[in-house]
This record gives C-alpha cells, structure tokens and sequence, in this order.
C-alpha cells in the first residue's frame, strides 16, 4: 500500500514538471533540429533494427518448419 | 608434351563442336539476328544513335553471343566424355583446352557480331587496332569466366538458365574495363593513353584465369 | 558460459555506439551535417558485411580441403547473414545518399560495386538451390563462393579508386581521415564495427543450430 503510494506520488510530481514545462512557450525541435538531418541518422537506425527484425523472423519461421518435420 | 596434349585436347574441341554444320551455323544466326533487331528498334538513319549508345548495344550483343556459344559447347559434354577425360588428362589440362578453344570461338563470334553490326549500324571507331586489341582481351577473360562457371552449371544440372544467372555478375568487371575501352576507341584515343586501362583489364584477365587454375581441380574430381 | 559472454558483449558494444554515436559531439561539416552520424551506423554494415563474407570464404576453402559438411553450413549461413548486411549497407547508403548527394542513386562506383556484389551472392543462393545431392552442392558452391569474394575485393576496392567516386577515399576525393575522422569518432566507430561484427556471429551461429536440427531428421529419415 505505501509502496503505491511513494510511486502515485513520483509519478504525480512527474507529470507535473512535464505540465510546467510544456506549459512555456520553448522552443522545440522546430524544423527538426534546425535541419541538422538528424532524422536521416534516425531513419538509418531504424531501418537497422527493421532488417534484423526481418532476418528474426525468417530465422524463426525456419525453426518452425525444423520442427514441425 | 604437356603442349601437345593440350593442343591435342583443343582439336577434340573442336572437333566435338564442328561434327554438326548446324553448330557453326547456328551461332552466325544468333547473332545476324540480334544485330538486326537492334538494328529495326533504332530505326537508324545515320548518325541519329550516340556512340554511347551504339557502344552499349554492341557489348549487350557480344555478351549474349558469348554466353549462348559457351553455353552450347559444354552442353555437349556427356558424363560419359568427362569421365573418359577425367582418367586421361590432368584437370589443368583440361580446363586450358577449354579456355583456349572457347577464347577463339568468341574471338569468331564477336568478329562476326562487330563485322554486322558496323554493316547496319556504321562504323564510329576511330582507332581500330585499340577497338581489336581490347575485343580480344576482353574474350579472354569471358572465355575463362565462362568455361568455368558454365562447367558449375553443368554440375548443378541448371542449363544455360543458371549459367546466366552466374555469369552475368561476375562477367562484370570484366565488361566494365572492355566498354570504357571500347568507348576511347570510338573517341580515337591512342593506345598509349588508354595504357592504364589496358594493364587493368590485362590484370583482371590474369586474376580470373588464377582463380580458375587454383578452384577447377576441385570441381573436377569427385 | 563463453558462448553467452560474447554475445553479451556484442549487444553491449553495440549499445555503446548508439549512445556515444547520438550523444559524442562531431566534426560540423557542411552538408553532412548531423547525418556524419551515419559513420557510426552505414559504415559498420559494411564491414560487417565483409566480414560475414570473408568467414563465409575460409570455410568455404576449409570445406574443400576436409569435405567436412559443418563447413559449409558456416560458409552458408554467415553468407546470409552477409547478405543482410549487404542489403541494409545499401538502403541505409542510398537515404545517405538522398541527403547529402542529392539522389538514392547516383551512379557512384562503389554503389554500382556493391550492388554488383549482392547479385554475385544472390546467384550463390540459386546455385545452392538447384542441387538435390548436398555433397555436390557443398563442393560446387564452395567453389563458386570462393571466385565471388575474390573478384568482389577488387570491385570494391582497387576499381573505384582509379575512378571518380563520391566516397570518400576514392578517386579524387581525399580518405575520412584527412578531414574528419578524428579520434574522438574512431572511439565509437572501431568498437561499433567490432559489435556488428561479433552480432552477425551470433546470428550466424543461430542459424546453423537451425540447420544442424534439419540435417539431424534428414539422417534419422
């Protein structure tokens, strides 16, 4: 019960230093950075991850079909 | 002796592929055929086609030629033949036998492929003995290349289907130092500028016939 | 326990550069911009890539000398394994490509090379699917492996040298190292090319534990 409690609370003090400073005008990632391009790098990453997801995936259906021999 | 068996085994080549009439024949149609259907599709009122183009069609059809005649000769090799081979004559041998006899079919074939397609298409070239020279190392390296992949192909039971699906990759080097030489040729570069490129393609002919000197004895035995 | 060690550390690595290479500070180059990032994350499939490659080669030539058949299976599954590292070298290069030359595709020598490469090892895998015997297909496709690695070196690094090429280190364009591979980026980049190597390992060795399953019901059958 207190655990619960502690945790409501963090999560509550949390919540509202993100209100307080979502609530000021500052600015954000406008233009993505400043057109720094750092969405290619995450574009990149994330194709990385997609492809090794893909080749997972592959790998598991093999595994299946060993099986299920 | 080694010599006189080799050239022993490139008459029997020869031989093999020059029984049937048809064969010879065969080849010469193909490739009227395919410079003439590139000659209908460009409709060619002189001098409309670029020389890149008219570069890149040629090589297209010299390419094709080449694989289809590679292809056919070792068609013809029964298990039966390559067994009696195999017990006979050394794998080296062998496959310079092969390379040989194929080196000079292709030099043929592209012959008659450049000879009809400057008869339709007319002649650009301004340096013709770099354009020659270049023809003929570039069907070196393509014999070699191809004697051995289509005797992986033969292996593999996959016909000339599979032989292209392994050629035409590894053909590529290959064909990329003989269409920029090809293309100087045409500008009317000297053979002393184009020496860079020359030595290059020379190389890669050399590194290929290594290649295949060292990886046939392996293919060969069973 | 070694076995799981290392896995860990390739994670661990890897980890590493994505941290280091979105947070290090960089060299501010025109352009490029914050895409020189991508040093920590094209780049490495590459390697890794030729990596996976060159191991997919020893055991293609270890095969032919002890026609052992734990051989091939290294040389084929660390060849797919290439083979995705291949393809996200090259679609990870051509957005690269998009931003800072211009266009996904511009013809550049090490491009037209790479591509070149994939298709000699896509061939490798229709080669290996047109055997019923797996004796034959092991010795014919170690062979053929063999000639697809050898010619794929000078492809990708004598010939785009003697041509003009955008990368850097071709033609006329000066090496990274000349301007802005400093050591601050080979601290990541060096371990980052390690990880993604040691991680294709890992998933090279998964995949023969699949096959060794399959062999094992083909001997019992």
């Amino acid at each position: 019960m207190n655990m619960i409690k502690k945790i409501s609370i963090v999560i509550s003090i949390v919540l509202g230093a993100c209100q307080i400073s979502w609530s000021q005008n500052v600015e954000m990632a406008d233009n993505f950075r400043k057109e720094g391009k750092i969405y290619v790098v995450i574009a990149t990453i994330c194709m990385i991850l997609v492809g090794i997801a893909a080749y997972l995936l592959w790998l598991e259906k093999r595994l299946n079909d060993a099986k299920n021999k | 002796m080694h010599f006189q068996n080799i050239c022993f085994l490139v008459k029997k080549e020869f031989d093999t592929d020059f029984r049937g009439k048809n064969a010879l024949a065969s080849v010469v149609v193909y490739s009227l055929s395919a410079v003439f259907i590139a000659y209908l599709s460009f409709q060619v009122k002189r001098g409309i086609i670029s020389s890149y183009t008219w570069n890149a069609v040629l090589w297209l059809i010299v390419m094709f030629c080449s694989i289809n005649a590679v292809a056919k000769n070792f068609a013809q090799d029964t298990s039966g033949k390559l067994l009696y081979q195999y017990i006979l004559h050394r794998p080296a041998q062998v496959i310079t036998a092969k390379i040989l006899y194929s080196a000079l079919l292709l030099q043929f074939i592209s012959g008659i492929s450049v000879f009809f397609y400057i008869l339709f298409m007319k002649n650009p070239i301004q340096n013709i003995s770099l354009f020659a020279a270049n023809l003929i190392l570039v069907n070196i390296g393509l014999a070699t290349i191809l004697v051995f992949l289509s005797s992986i192909s033969h292996k593999a039971a996959g016909g000339a289907g599979l032989l292209a699906i392994l050629a035409f990759p590894v053909l590529i080097p290959v064909l990329l130092f003989g269409i920029k030489i090809s293309y100087l040729a045409i500008e009317g570069v000297s053979l002393g500028d184009s020496l860079k490129n020359i030595t290059l393609l020379c190389s890669i002919d050399v590194l290929c016939a290594a290649l295949v000197y060292i990886l046939f004895p392996y293919l060969w035995k069973n | 326990m070694a076995s799981i060690t290392w896995r860990i550390v390739s994670i661990i690595i890897i980890i590493y550069s994505f941290i280091g290479g979105l947070m290090f500070d960089v060299p501010k180059l025109p352009i490029l911009n914050e895409t020189v990032r991508n040093l920590y994350f094209h780049v490495p499939t590459w390697f890794a890539m030729l990596y996976m490659l060159g191991y997919s080669m020893v055991h293609s030539i270890i095969y032919l000398r002890k026609n052992n058949i734990i051989n091939d299976l290294e040389a084929d599954e660390s060849a797919k394994v290439g083979m995705l590292f291949g393809i996200l070298g090259m679609v990870t290069g051509m957005l690269w490509a998009q931003y800072t030359w211009g266009a996904f595709w511009s013809g550049d020598p090490k491009q037209n090379a790479s591509a070149i490469g994939l298709m000699m090892y896509a061939a490798y895998f229709v080669l290996r699917n047109s055997f019923a015997d797996i004796y034959l297909r092991a010795k014919v496709s170690a062979v053929y492996n063999i000639l697809c690695f050898m010619i794929l070196i000078p492809l990708l690094f004598v010939l785009p040298r003697l041509t003009d090429s955008l990368h850097p280190g071709n033609g006329g364009n000066p090496g990274f190292n000349a301007y802005d591979l400093d050591n601050r980026m080979r601290l990541i980049f060096y371990p980052a090319i390690v990880g993604w190597c040691m991680f294709g390992m890992w998933l090279c060795k998964a995949g023969i534990k699949i096959e060794l399953l399959n062999n094992e019901y083909d001997q019992k059958n």
